[in-house]
């Protein structure tokens, strides 16, 4: 038997569906004979709406960070080579980034890619 | 801009979300770009928001946001599995913006003033009331809503996450509703 105030901690995963189904369900069973943690529960998805709401307005330029992030991480890239279909094809490339020039093959059978040369030439790692 | 919708899908997609992430991150660490790209469409906005959440700053939330997905591209091959991608991501976000938060007390950066619309429509009324009620919460409460409201995360998943016990994490909840509840009422 779980008392209000062990049911109105665990409210907020509730209505998140984020509990265990027994925690879940002894939580359901509590709520359906207590008008007062059912006030609770209503209360949690409201704000659980406005907070979600309120975070999702704030705006994010993806686009102009993707290529910051992409000039950082995965460099420029100095030449590639796409040959075949998506089934079976072969692909040739060389980046310039702060790792090195990696140079890279991929095989490409029935759509899956397996590496055939993943070499990061700095210091000749591969 | 990326797409508003990509959070609430991959809330909802739970561990299948994860499968995928897992995938992505895994050729990531071979170094494959495209891979990485995408893993960035699914984590960076849900990064900034954290971010946000955390800095109240837009400008330095896409400098957590951009560092933490350059630290993925680089760190790709250390994910160990023991939790979801995403938590593991938003690990990385939090050091970086409890840095910042950090320098900010001592008094290194001087924050973003925020800029309200004169005669808003009610519902962008609503959310600046909401995100000012979630600023005035301590930033251990105020990361707590988030990954349970935002980002669909179990107490016990936010306690792995944030190191502290689960009830720890069951208590800032309840007084973070609280004062959300007496804010916007």
């Amino acid at each position: 038997m779980r008392t209000c105030e062990d049911v109105r901690e665990l409210v907020p995963w509730y209505v998140e569906g984020g509990l265990a189904s027994e925690e879940s369900v002894a939580v359901a069973e509590h709520v359906a004979g207590c008008p007062d943690c059912m006030r609770e529960v209503v209360d949690a998805v409201r704000l659980r709406t406005a907070v979600r709401d309120a975070l999702a307005s704030i705006e994010c330029d993806g686009g102009a960070m993707w290529e910051r992030v992409a000039r950082q991480a995965v460099g420029r890239r100095l030449a590639q080579l796409d040959v075949g279909s998506f089934l079976v094809g072969l692909r040739l490339g060389a980046w310039m980034s702060r790792r090195g020039t990696p140079v890279r093959a991929d095989l490409r059978v029935l759509g899956r890619e397996v590496s055939l040369i993943d070499r990061k030439r700095r210091g000749g790692s591969s | 801009m990326l797409n508003v919708s990509i959070a609430a899908r991959e809330r909802s997609q739970g561990d299948d979300g994860d499968k995928v992430d897992r995938a992505l991150l895994t050729r990531t660490a071979r170094g494959d770009e495209g891979a990485f790209r995408l893993l960035y469409d699914r984590m960076a906005e849900r990064v900034f928001r954290y971010a946000f959440t955390l800095l109240h700053d837009r400008h330095l939330a896409e400098e957590v946001a951009q560092e933490t997905m350059v630290i993925v591209w680089k760190q790709a091959a250390t994910f160990q599995g023991r939790s979801r991608v995403s938590t593991w991501v938003f690990g990385i976000a939090r050091f970086r913006a409890l840095d910042l938060l950090r320098k900010e007390k001592r008094g290194e950066r001087i924050p973003e003033p925020v800029l309200v619309e004169p005669d808003p429509a009610p519902a962008v009324h609503d959310r600046i009331r909401t995100m000012e009620a979630i600023k005035t919460l301590p930033e251990e409460q105020r990361e707590v809503v988030f990954l349970t409201f935002y980002e669909g995360l179990s107490y016990a998943e936010i306690s792995g996450m944030l190191g502290i016990p689960e009830g720890t994490v069951k208590s800032r909840m309840y007084y973070a509703r609280r004062s959300l509840s007496e804010a916007l009422a």
